[in-house]
């Protein structure tokens, strides 16, 4: 689940890269030269479109395969398979049923809630804490250790000892979802400052700025792709982590959804849960990658 | 000397090599003894084989380092960092990837306390980009641009800010010999229109004669000022080729042969560079004919 989601969008990612590429315009006679950085980047118009389409619908051939593979593959079990693993239409019925009675959308909208706090948290806290360490060699240096022990530290682990701090309310997850979506942003956005190529920096010194205005205007910048893909591996993280702590101890969200569904043998509920996540990452996902993608535009080394 | 733009006396530059676990750290002499000087409004090249510290002579002009020992003096004055009296253009372009083509200058302009306000800014850069001849490119990131195209945008940053001197490390090295030699002849008009002084440094023999008033000559480990040549061409008449002019051709073979350790003009005996051949035939020739001039393209 998770290479899929960060997989897919890499790829659109491009596409949407080379198609931005190439522009036509004005001195095209120049844009031909072969010399010119990013060459074989960015093929003609004709042979852009078609895969580009074509990759769609090879993608949405797989998605319907998958689809009916489950349909029918319960078939082939005993009764008793079919009741632990129904066909789609039944899961399919039994999340529509949830959408109507509200139930759904409440469950959604716990776990929404609490992966955006606890994501915005830890960006805002990763990027910050990221830059410092990043620009700071013996600030670095000093903590590099520590934060190494507790990035190496499951956030799961630690689940249990946040519940028994913090109780077993909202804080507790938000809580986890901040430990674990801080140390991509937080090593990410390090190594962004620390990689800024050091011609933007003797060019910028040059131009005379001092070290303040070369932090905010050329290291900043050109840390953003980087500091994204951070944001990004946080964002899947931040789900993956919630989903976990709402199954051990919760009483709404989609993880609650799943276990009390299975507790109560409502295993299409169950399924329809699971979906649910699926769509709750796909969303975020996208909404990541079209974020890094508007800021992150001129980037083609990603 | 106090008609000196540039005054580099006895400089060194030694640099720490960090040790690893096997092999321990040591003193690495980039430069030794460098010695020279660049008068107002000159164009003055440096060609050097690599090792011969080039570049850090010109990081060391540029402030970007400071030296062991030694002096450097800007209209007789020790240099204290960067400057913006000292414009540089790297080989590398150095533009900002996020800035458009005119947004790259008018950060320099920023920078600089140049033009009051962001409109005039903005005038001012586009000013600069019709300059280098790419007034319909403002808009480009640098990603959409050649590597000539990119050298230009760099081009006309430096100049945006009006520099006394305009350091050039290598600007042409990366680019392909046909837009390098157009550029060439662009930066020989800026240079002859702003009448800013000019270091450049290059690894192309041909380059160095062909731009420079005078060339500095370096050798190699470590860096050391082997001998400056005086370049006195003639213009040539409009249609001919200038570098296969007989004075050119004089000059190239000179420098080559300092760079090649004959620090004499005596005729060699055999050149061992079998592409130096037709350069010397080519003196008896002495005619722009393509053929030559195409051979003379080809130094190493």
């Amino acid at each position: 689940m998770s290479t899929t989601t960060t997989e897919k969008p890499l790829d659109s990612r491009t596409n949407t890269l080379t198609s931005s590429g190439t522009t036509p315009g004005v001195g095209s006679r120049e844009r031909r030269n072969p010399k010119r950085s990013g060459a074989g980047r960015t093929p003609g118009p004709s042979r852009r479109a078609a895969p580009a389409w074509r990759a769609r619908l090879r993608g949405s051939y797989a998605i319907l395969a998958f689809i009916l593979l489950w349909e029918f593959a319960p078939l082939l079990g005993s009764p008793a398979f079919q009741v632990f693993l129904p066909r789609f239409h039944e899961v399919a019925l039994a999340w529509w049923e949830l959408l109507v009675s509200g139930q759904l959308w409440e469950h959604f909208a716990a776990s929404f809630a609490r992966s955006i706090v606890g994501f915005a948290i830890a960006t805002a806290a990763g990027i910050a804490l990221g830059l410092l360490i990043g620009w700071y060699r013996a600030l670095y240096e000093t903590l590099n250790p520590l934060l190494e022990v507790f990035r190496n530290t499951a956030a799961l682990a630690l689940l249990p000892v946040f519940v028994l701090l913090l109780g077993i309310g909202e804080l507790s997850k938000v809580t986890i979802v901040v430990y674990a979506a801080f140390f991509p942003v937080l090593l990410n956005t390090a190594a962004g400052v620390k990689t800024v190529d050091p011609l933007l920096i003797r060019a910028g010194m040059t131009l005379g700025l001092n070290r303040y205005q070369l932090f905010t205007q050329v290291v900043l910048p050109a840390s953003v792709p980087t500091i994204f893909t951070g944001i990004r591996i946080a964002g899947s993280s931040a789900i993956l982590v919630l989903v976990a702590a709402e199954m051990v101890g919760a009483k709404s969200g989609l993880g609650f959804l799943i276990t009390s569904s299975q507790n109560s043998f409502l295993i299409p509920q169950m399924y329809a849960g699971v979906l649910t996540i699926s769509l709750l990452g796909l969303i975020v996902n996208s909404a990541l990658v079209a974020l890094e993608r508007r800021v992150s535009r001129w980037n083609t080394t990603l | 000397m106090t008609s000196a733009k540039i005054r580099v006396s006895d400089v060194n530059k030694i640099f720490e090599v960090p040790g690893s676990r096997r092999v321990p750290g040591h003193l690495a002499t980039a430069v030794e003894g460098v010695d020279f000087d660049v008068h107002d409004g000159e164009f003055v090249t440096m060609v050097g084989p690599s090792g011969s510290g080039k570049t850090t002579i010109l990081d060391l002009v540029a402030g970007l380092t400071t030296p062991t020992s030694g002096s450097i003096l800007v209209d007789g004055t020790p240099i204290n960092g960067p400057g913006r009296d000292r414009g540089v253009v790297f080989q590398q372009y150095a533009l900002l990837p996020w800035k458009s083509t005119l947004d790259n200058i008018v950060f320099a302009l920023k920078a600089a306390g140049r033009g009051r306000h962001r409109a005039e800014r903005r005038r001012l850069a586009r000013e600069y980009l019709e300059l280098v001849g790419l007034k319909d490119y403002a808009n480009r990131y640098p990603h959409q641009l050649s590597g000539g195209m990119k050298q230009r945008v760099a081009i006309a940053r430096s100049l945006s800010y009006q520099p006394e001197i305009l350091l050039m490390d290598e600007p042409f090295g990366a680019l392909d010999a046909q837009t390098r030699e157009l550029l060439q002849s662009e930066l020989l008009r800026l240079w002859k229109s702003t009448g800013t002084t000019v270091l450049f440094i290059t690894h192309s023999v041909e380059e160095a004669v062909y731009l420079g008033q005078r060339v500095v000559v370096l050798e190699a480990r470590p860096g050391r000022v082997k001998a400056v040549v005086d370049v006195d061409r003639p213009e040539p008449p409009a249609g001919t080729d200038p570098r296969s002019t007989p004075e050119f051709i004089t000059h190239r073979r000179r420098v080559w042969e300092l760079l090649h350790g004959r620090d004499h003009l005596a005729e060699a005996p055999e050149d061992p560079d079998a592409h130096h051949v037709p350069a010397t035939h080519d003196l008896s020739i002495a005619g722009p004919t393509g053929d030559a001039h195409r051979l003379e393209r080809n130094p190493s």
